[in-house]
């Protein structure tokens, strides 16, 4: 487990003004001030940890399997990224419940708020998350090994149901206090559960793009041809 | 019956990990250990034998995680496992002097209003287990490794609510000395108190070092017998051991020992041979007596408001004589309710009152939803204030934390309902001084019915500091020489008794002009008479002036560090918002509104509405402006917080017509009427308020039914307001299912209801399938087909 100084944690204001819907062009003075007061409360609650945990890969029957677990990993694209790769990182990661009570509040108070911090919420887990990647990628490196990028519950084919068994062989929710309701809904909500390849990986797996993605259909920057990695506009 | 053994004079060892044992034997990850109980009993009577024998007096069964939710579909039930583990440590400990305590573990789900869970089904699960605990033949009941304070009360209740057992509770800490959810040390200890349990503590996560710092801290603030359980430190991945050896743990230990922590075991990493060492440890050696100081205190999980000085509760929470109010009760509008919990909260207010009593309304069940919203998003301690015992015990139950409850009198009725609950859940109670011949003029005679509160509550286990006497305040016009004898009284009762004091202030000043003055006035009379709690309205700076200022007079603002740090600055005034002229109202009133500047397009409408119709000034002005907005949103000019601050500015506007018609005597009228929810299963609900926000400013009435609603519920809520407009949402796969079962309830119940959905798996192909007749890609479209269907109606 691994706590992480919320002062620190390197959040991506072009992710965040995606997700604010922005599409380039300079902010007035009024949104720059409101960003920065926003970023400056999120970064006050939020206690932003991690817990990972590395297993070796094995076929049991059509299916991947998480060694020395009953873990299963189906599908064709979980199979696809993994391809090459001998074993995997399990990685879970929050930003902690105060930050969910703050967007709550904000949402009673001052919406525009709540939007904004929600959407710096979901930038800064992204941060918390590449953080953890770049630890597991050095704990492969130092094997000879590489990483694929990290895959999540209910991208592509990958069931949503991984999610129980994921953030069960992380032992989460002692680990780090991350929780799912019945409906698998993380709980705090600013939280990532995901996979990462470890090993020789053959780069032939689903690209970080469009593809794997459970939104492709409904997605606001492929309605404009565009990509989520690029900016709209 | 309750057995009484002796743990505050003499060393108790517990037991160390299980599953570190069990682990070492073999036994594979994310299986459930629970189930060994069944399928090898000899294995883990084999353990709890090696930890009696290494000289564990205590042992926990191997039940951490024996509940209903987490054994679901391994084929066994909770009464089973539990039997099978409580038999295989009766086993193990027959003929020697160990208990066996029924191990209780997190349920793994996060109660509401963080997560789904409701407190009940909870309490239920916890109730199963200790059933089944108590009936197999445990000794005690052991609840741990909690990270969330609500659910250890949850499952306190539970015991307590099926069995005499007694109860311990240890919480998990992170360094900080923090849950994860947020619960202090300070906050555990004052919950865990009140709600009776025998002994509390500190168990995982932590070395015995890092959790020093936070046992000494425990032990300041109670002086039931603590426990302390700490993990062998961190495991070292490589070695598969944990860093800290069974000699070290033990002297790490030594500590301990002189602050008087008397229950010692270890968690995760520890085996019997650490126990040895603690048994080494504790050898010949008897526990320093503790005492701990007696403090007033309430609390929230993560605040602890000590009552030892001036403290304020703010009053606006309350519909009497609140229009405005009620009618935000009555419709079920949290958000306006909430919104004067905040602002209080910004204020300065220490404690919030909750009062939601009025005619017409489920009281009880409108005090729990109170309670609970007001928790999930401020952390002030609230003080439950009803006189109707059915919402007074749903308030209770949900409250997490100590509150205070408003209140007990005199009267028999009253001590023999109100006293108990407050026993039973923990809580601090105010005392009025009025009994069955009413308010006694002297104040010797409020003194008198305060020394029976005080003795009746004594006499059932109420601890003198968690009582407070309110003296009651009457009005300065109606009884003027009663004024002096309420603050006498307040004085004798301080003195005479040694509890603090409680009054509401406001009273007072009723029917007197200038009623601020005379308030502010009386407030600091009471507080130089005794007064540690007067209830007020912290948004009366003046009020809050007169608190700050006494605390620094009465020399416990030390160095007025709290004053100089809310006056030494600049004063903030806000930028009073200029009306504009008539000729340029209109072109300001939409220029307000694109720049989201809700005080300008306030004060614009209202030079406005001198000479144009208010319906006319909504279609012609500001309707215009936020389409306007709309339009630039799309076009990607503007992103999404300047569309809300827009809508909220409109908003404004619109609250300014509103008041306009309705002082002309108008209806309601306007937009229409449009219910809105979150599906079955959902939590989220960010994007459904955005288009409330979105909506309601653009002159539509919402009824908002919140995020997790049952189908039954939507289609209950249509039918009662008979709206011809259902937006749902849902931000899952996983409860699109939900809201196709609710547009079918819909449709066959309401013909006539269109439905519009919304959330980010959906697709206008998906929308279909499910049946609803419109799909919504963002807040912006929402109230377009809103817009397309009423006036549509309006024509047809």
């Amino acid at each position: 487990m691994r706590a992480v100084d919320a002062a620190s944690l390197p959040i991506s204001r072009k992710e965040m003004l995606r997700y604010l819907r922005h599409r380039g062009g300079p902010l007035t003075e009024e949104m720059e001030a409101l960003l920065k007061s926003c970023e400056e409360e999120l970064r006050a609650v939020a206690r932003p940890r991690y817990c990972h945990r590395f297993f070796a890969l094995e076929r049991r029957g059509a299916a991947l399997a998480l060694t020395g677990s009953g873990v299963l990993l189906p599908g064709r694209q979980i199979a696809a990224l993994l391809e090459g790769c001998d074993g995997c990182a399990l990685l879970g990661a929050t930003l902690g419940g105060e930050v969910d009570r703050l967007i709550r509040r904000a949402q009673v108070e001052q919406m525009a708020r709540a939007v904004v911090l929600d959407a710096l919420g979901t930038a800064a887990v992204e941060a918390l998350c590449d953080l953890a990647g770049e630890e597991i990628r050095r704990a492969a490196a130092a094997e000879g090994k590489s990483c694929t990028w990290r895959f999540s519950p209910g991208y592509g084919d990958l069931p949503l149901d991984c999610q129980r068994d994921f953030l069960g062989l992380l032992d989460a929710s002692r680990q780090i206090g991350l929780t799912l309701t019945p409906q698998l809904m993380m709980v705090p909500e600013k939280s990532v559960s995901a996979i990462i390849g470890v090993g020789a990986p053959s780069g032939k797996g689903p690209q970080r793009g469009c593809e794997g993605c459970a939104l492709q259909k409904n997605c606001v920057y492929r309605r404009e041809g565009l990509h989520c990695a690029e900016p709209l506009g | 019956m309750q057995n009484h053994w002796d743990e505050k004079s003499r060393y108790v060892l517990l037991d160390g990990a299980m599953g570190t044992v069990l682990q070492d034997a073999g036994l594979p990850l994310g299986g459930r250990p629970e189930l060994l109980n069944l399928t090898q009993p000899d294995l883990i009577e084999g353990v709890h034998r090696r930890y009696i024998e290494a000289g564990a007096q205590v042992i926990y069964t191997n039940t951490f995680g024996a509940n209903r939710k987490k054994l679901a579909g391994c084929g066994h039930g909770v009464e089973e496992v539990v039997a099978a583990a409580v038999g295989c440590a009766r086993r193990a400990a027959a003929g020697r002097d160990c208990r066996v305590a029924l191990d209780i573990g997190p349920i793994g789900e996060l109660l509401e209003p963080s997560g789904s869970l409701p407190f009940e089904e909870a309490v239920d699960l916890f109730r199963q287990q200790a059933r089944a605990g108590a009936a197999a033949g445990a000794d005690l009941v052991v609840i741990e490794t909690m990270t969330d304070l609500l659910e250890a009360k949850a499952a306190v209740l539970a015991v307590k609510e099926v069995c005499d057992l007694p109860v311990w509770v240890s919480m998990t800490f992170e360094k900080s000395g923090h849950t994860f959810t947020g619960v202090s040390i300070p906050a555990m200890a004052l919950t865990l108190e009140g709600l009776g349990v025998q002994a509390l503590g500190i168990n995982c996560s932590l070395s015995p070092r890092d959790i020093y710092p936070l046992a000494k801290e425990l032990a300041s603030w109670t002086d039931l017998p603590l426990i302390v359980k700490a993990n062998a430190g961190l495991p070292n991945l490589e070695e598969g051991r944990y860093d800290v050896s069974p000699s070290q743990y033990a002297a790490d230990l030594a500590p301990f020992l002189e602050l008087g922590v008397t229950l010692l075991g270890g968690c995760c990493g520890t085996t019997p041979a650490y126990i040895r060492q603690i048994a080494a440890l504790v050898e010949g050696k008897t526990p320093p007596r503790r005492a701990v100081t007696r403090i007033s205190a309430v609390c929230s999980p993560s605040r602890v408001v000590a009552v030892d000085r001036p403290r304020v509760i703010g009053e606006r929470i309350n519909p009497t004589g609140k229009k405005r109010f009620k009618a935000a009760l009555a419709e079920g509008n949290w958000d306006y309710i909430l919104a004067q919990g905040i602002s209080q909260a910004r204020a300065g207010a220490d404690i919030l009152d909750v009062n939601v009593g009025m005619p017409g309304i489920d009281e009880p069940a409108s005090m729990e939803q109170a309670v609970k919203r007001l928790q999930a998003i401020l952390d002030l301690p609230l003080q439950i204030d009803t006189t109707d015992p059915a919402a007074l015990e749903r308030g209770l139950r949900v409250y997490c934390g100590k509150p205070l409850v408003n209140s007990v009198n005199g009267e028999r009725a009253s001590l023999d309902r109100v006293l108990p609950l407050c026993k039973k859940y923990g809580a601090a109670v105010v005392g009025l001084t009025l009994d069955e011949g009413g308010i006694p003029p002297s104040a010797e005679g409020r003194l008198a019915v305060a020394e029976r509160i005080v003795e009746a509550a004594l006499a059932l286990g109420i601890p003198r500091e968690d009582i407070y006497i309110d003296c009651l305040v009457l009005t300065a016009s109606a009884q003027q020489d009663g004024v002096m004898e309420t603050l006498k009284a307040v004085s004798l009762v301080k003195e005479k008794l040694g509890v603090k004091t409680v009054l509401g202030v406001s009273n007072i000043s009723f029917g007197l002009p200038a009623r601020e003055l005379v308030n502010r006035t009386f407030l600091a009379m009471a507080l130089q008479r005794g007064l540690d709690l007067p209830i007020l309205n912290p948004n009366a700076a003046a009020m809050m002036d007169t608190v700050r200022a006494y605390r620094v007079l009465a020399n416990l603002d030390v160095g007025a560090a709290g004053f100089i740090a809310s006056y030494g600055g600049e004063r903030e005034t806000a930028p009073q918002a200029s009306a504009p002229a008539v000729e340029d109202a209109e072109a300001a009133v939409a220029e307000a509104i694109c720049s989201g500047l809700g005080e300008r397009a306030r004060a614009c409408t209202l030079t406005l509405l001198k000479n144009h119709p208010p319906l006319e000034i909504v279609n012609r002005f500001l309707i215009p402006a936020l389409d306007r907005v709309g339009e630039a949103f799309e076009r990607g000019n503007l992103f999404l917080p300047q569309l809300i601050q827009s809508a909220e500015a409109a908003g404004r506007a619109f609250d300014a017509v509103k008041g306009a018609i309705a002082a002309a005597g108008g209806g309601e009228g306007g937009g229409g009427q449009i219910v809105l929810a979150t599906v079955k299963g959902d939590i989220h609900d960010i994007g459904k308020n955005i288009v409330k926000v979105i909506l309601e400013n653009y002159g539509f009435s919402v009824i908002d039914l919140g995020r997790d609603v049952p189908v039954g519920e939507v289609v209950r809520a249509a039918r009662e307001h008979r709206v011809r407009l259902v937006g749902l949402s849902a931000l899952m796969t996983t409860t699109l299912g939900s809201m196709e079962a609710t547009i079918a309830a819909l449709k066959a119940a309401l013909p006539a209801c269109r439905v519009m959905v919304g959330g980010a798996v959906l697709t206008p192909e998906y929308a279909q399938k499910i049946g609803a007749d419109y799909y919504a890609k963002d807040a912006k479209q929402s109230a377009d087909i809103a817009k397309k269907l009423f006036a549509e109606e309006e024509r047809g």
